[in-house]
């Protein structure tokens, strides 16, 4: 707390201004008592001390700035440079003039004191003073001897008559005073020439003690308030009387007043002069000393301000220096407080202007990125969930984004393109070289909006796929790129047949069934009613017609009968159970078969339970296995290869059983690939053409998928796949659907 | 120029150096002895004697016309066991010697009192200076019979009486110091 007080206190400008103030005061004070104030003489001395320790306390503040300046320089604090700087300009800006000044005064000094004394003032002092001795000289000559006469008449007297004879002796002599003294300085007789005087001007004893030893004192004295006089005191002898006491004669002449004054005057002026020219070099010395306090003072003083000044003038600077140095880093929050309405205080406002302009860019530019980041993410999730695939292609043709759908539908992972040219499509997945072929013309010739259907061979089957492509708007007058939506319509214009197939053999069925029954009943009756009573040509002609229309009918029914089949959509009766066994049983019933069908069967054993519905799917296998048959022509040459095993999807949900039925028929030529699950497409001479379309429609009903293959060693594979959790019984139209969230 | 410099580097050092009085080799005061007497008006008087020399740098300021002022501190004090002794009474007689070029003498001058000698030597002025006889200190009734006191007395230059310059020198610059210890004596009664 102390410590913090005398910090603030040694820190402060008013205290040391005041420190600077009395230092000043005590400076003038000394300089004062130097000129000769007499009231200043006796604390001179303090003074002088009081200054020395004040400069002291300058001294220390001054070393504490430079130590902590220096400290830092070494640390390389902001703006510490400058203050350097700026100390040492100040304080040269100090020191050059006051020193020049200084060396002046010292000259001043010691010439001025020098030039008051001369050599010839002096000797004509000393002249004057030698004059005056000896114009005094010849009247102390004439008065001593004057006493000396006296002295000897006294000596002749007897001792007793001494009081009597001296006032006339005194006038004898024209002497002012004539004394009588014991050795002790005590007065035996006396005689003045002024009768009102009383007292008379005794000698010190030591004086008469140097008469007593010399035979004679004689000097000029100032008697106070009555000018010079001459003193004369003379031992007086007395023969024969050894014992007695010693006795003095003291005469005292008075020395003219004119003569008195001037003699006087020229001792104390010539005193005066000399210690005048004695007390020249203390003089100059305390000149030179206040001189220098004082030099000491204001460098001091100027120094401590120049710290004051250079931190003062650098502190906004150096705030400005780490704000920018805060602002270089990032930090664009960073405010400075202002310092003063000056050109700095104009700066530290429009450094915190452009801060907080900076800011505000800044955070535009964070919004507006988060902004384009939810938009992205946005259309992102608006492309991954549409149905159809999208591709975008920038302005020289690279592939810029696919969404999922596009991957799904074109079975290949797009993303291994993403950034190579559109023709690199093609190269990476060569199923999908038509589409490329199809689409970049069109890339190429910058045409604006076109669509295209074409099909491909995909690992998923062949497809049906509407291509179309939008150019991008231009950006600034440069091409932007393009769009490509691509839509799987294979199941589509299946589903659009099927439907239109479903209803056709429905009305068939309807249409041709109901007259069916009368045929076959009229076709009976004519027989009963007429065969037995006709005979010969007729009855075999009738025979043979009702035969046929019955037989006819009959075969009649089994189509419609299965127009009917196909067009009805059964409940599905849906179990967990094992699809081997199903495979097994219906194996089994062809193998005693006439017909010779060999079975070659690859079946997993570990497959998983399927839910299925057993009826429909033995019904799949019959057509199917009818159909290898039928494919294979001649009798007994017909192999089926059936195959079974599970696909594991990305989970449970996902598990496929893939079932291959192949044939070692002729295959089924390529222009009717497309259309073998379709009503009455075969190239075979028997069956209803309805076995394939009807094995379709159970794969579907059990959310699954069919196509068709020709292998390379000839013949035809059926590919079937079905979830093994059972799909829904829908119709196909969904089944794309099902299918996406199965890969998703 | 360069005797110039050096001065004002002397100043410098001055300043700086710390502020000691070295004993001039020459100037000294010793006082022999001194004591009171009561004499028969009841008062006591103190008679004294002491060797004062001053060092040529004095005797050079006399003759160059800086009078010296000595000073007589005499005190009656009682002194206590633990304490500072309590002083009764206390005088200074001072006395200024001077140079009189036109007679080439000495005046001696009580300062209290206006007396003033005129001697022909500066060893006869010391001698004069140094003899106290007879100076009354203290009227006895204002002593208890029955209580001890004792005088003292000390003898010193007074260096507030010098002209400035020289008085900032003597401090500055040795040989300027001339002070007596402390001379005491009982008083009886």
């Amino acid at each position: 707390m102390a410590h913090k007080f005398l910090k603030r206190l040694l820190s402060g400008f008013l205290p040391i201004l005041l420190l600077l103030l009395s230092l000043l005061v005590s400076l003038y004070s000394l300089s004062t008592a130097v000129e000769g104030d007499g009231n200043l003489k006796q604390s001179y001395f303090w003074l002088l001390l009081l200054n020395v320790a004040g400069l002291v306390l300058l001294v220390g503040l001054i070393g504490n700035n430079l130590l902590r300046l220096i400290r830092q320089y070494r640390n390389h604090v902001t703006g510490s440079r400058l203050t350097v700087r700026l100390v040492l300009i100040f304080v040269i800006l100090v020191l050059v003039p006051v020193s020049v000044v200084y060396y002046f005064s010292l000259q001043f000094i010691q010439r001025g004191i020098d030039s008051w004394f001369d050599v010839r003032i002096e000797q004509a002092f000393e002249d004057t003073l030698e004059l005056s001795r000896l114009s005094l000289f010849e009247r102390k000559r004439e008065y001593l001897h004057k006493s000396e006469k006296i002295r000897d008449q006294l000596d002749r007297l007897p001792a007793v008559e001494h009081p009597l004879m001296l006032d006339e002796m005194r006038r004898n002599i024209d002497a002012d005073e004539l004394d009588l003294l014991t050795e002790k300085a005590r007065v035996v007789a006396v005689s003045f020439v002024d009768s009102l005087k009383v007292t008379p001007w005794l000698p010190d004893q030591s004086v008469l003690h140097q008469a007593l030893l010399q035979g004679q004192y004689i000097a000029v004295e100032e008697r106070q308030d009555q000018g010079l006089y001459v003193r004369i005191i003379l031992p007086l002898y007395r023969q024969g009387d050894i014992a007695a006491e010693q006795y003095f004669l003291q005469a005292l002449f008075p020395v003219s007043g004119k003569i008195s004054q001037l003699a006087e005057s020229v001792q104390s002026s010539y005193g005066h002069y000399r210690r005048l020219a004695y007390l020249r070099e203390p003089l100059k010395f305390s000149f030179i000393l206040t001189l220098s306090l004082v030099l000491l003072l204001s460098v001091l003083s100027a120094i401590w301000m120049a710290f004051y000044f250079a931190h003062r003038l650098v502190a906004p600077i150096r705030v400005l220096a780490i704000g920018t140095r805060v602002v270089a880093s990032g930090d664009y929050g960073k405010r400075l407080p202002r310092f003063a309405n000056d050109e700095l205080g104009f700066l530290v406002e429009s450094f915190n202007e452009m801060t907080r302009k900076i800011a505000d860019g800044q955070n535009e530019v964070r919004r507006s990125h988060q902004l384009a980041v939810q938009e992205r993410a946005y259309l992102r999730t608006v492309l991954a969930s549409l149905s159809s695939g999208v591709l975008t292609l920038d302005a020289e043709g690279t592939v810029t984004m696919s969404n999922i759908a596009a991957k799904q539908i074109l079975a290949a992972d797009l993303d291994q393109c993403l950034g190579k040219p559109f023709e690199e499509i093609a190269r990476v997945f060569p199923a999908l070289a038509p589409l490329v072929e199809d689409v970049f013309p069109c890339l190429q010739d910058k045409q604006n909006d076109w669509q295209h259907e074409l099909k491909l061979g995909l690992s998923s089957g062949r497809r049906i796929i509407i291509c179309s492509g939008i150019a991008l708007p231009d950006i600034d007058g440069l091409p932007a790129g393009h769009v490509i939506v691509i839509e799987d319509v294979t199941m589509l214009l299946q589903a659009q047949r099927d439907a239109a197939w479903g209803e056709v053999a429905r009305r068939l069925a309807h249409e041709i069934k109901n007259p069916l029954t009368p045929i076959q009943l009229s076709a009976e009756r004519l027989r009963h009613k007429y065969l037995p009573d006709m005979a010969g040509q007729d009855a075999r002609l009738l025979d043979r017609s009702t035969h046929t229309i019955i037989q006819q009918v009959e075969v009649m029914k089994e189509l419609v009968k299965a127009f009917s089949e196909y067009a009805r959509t059964p409940r599905l009766n849906l179990r967990r159970q094992d699809l081997k066994n199903v495979i097994f049983e219906v194996c089994e019933l062809y193998r005693n078969d006439v017909s010779g069908i060999r079975f070659k069967l690859d079946i997993d054993e570990s497959l998983p339970e399927v839910v299925f519905d057993a009826g429909r799917i033995r019904q799949l296998l019959h057509n199917l296995i009818k159909n290898a048959r039928e494919a294979a022509g001649s009798e007994g040459s017909c192999l089926i290869t059936l195959s079974c095993h599970g696909i594991r999807g990305s989970d449970r949900e996902n598990d496929l059983i893939e079932i291959h039925v192949a044939d070692n028929g002729p295959g089924i030529p390529e222009d009717m690939i497309e259309q073998v699950f379709e009503p009455y497409v075969t190239g075979k001479l028997k069956g209803s053409g309805l076995g394939l379309p009807i094995v379709k429609k159970i794969v579907e009903e059990h959310g699954g998928r069919i196509w068709v293959e020709n292998l390379e060693q000839g013949g035809a594979c059926f590919i079937i796949r079905l979830p093994v959790q059972g799909g829904s019984q829908t119709a196909a139209g969904n089944n794309r659907h099902h299918h996406r969230t199965e890969e998703t | 120029m360069v005797a110039v410099r050096h001065r004002y580097l002397l100043v410098f050092l001055l300043l700086l150096a710390p502020l000691q009085a070295v004993q001039a080799a020459a100037a000294s005061v010793t006082i022999n002895q001194a004591g009171m007497t009561l004499h028969q008006d009841e008062v006591f008087y103190l008679s004294a004697s002491f060797d004062l020399t001053i060092n040529e740098r004095m005797e050079e300021a006399l003759l160059k016309g800086v009078p010296l002022t000595f000073a007589i501190d005499i005190e009656v004090f009682q002194p206590r066991r633990y304490l500072w002794p309590r002083v009764v009474a206390a005088i200074t007689q001072r006395y200024r010697l001077e140079y009189l070029p036109l007679s080439q003498q000495y005046l001696l001058k009580n300062l209290n009192s206006g007396a003033q000698n005129v001697l022909p030597t500066l060893a006869v002025a010391l001698a004069v200076l140094g003899t106290v006889v007879d100076l009354p200190v203290i009227d006895s009734s204002l002593l208890i019979a029955d209580e001890s006191y004792m005088g003292r007395m000390k003898v010193g230059l007074e260096h507030d009486e010098l002209p400035l310059p020289l008085h900032l020198q003597s401090y500055l610059t040795p040989g300027w110091t001339l002070e007596s210890g402390w001379y005491s004596w009982p008083i009886n009664f």
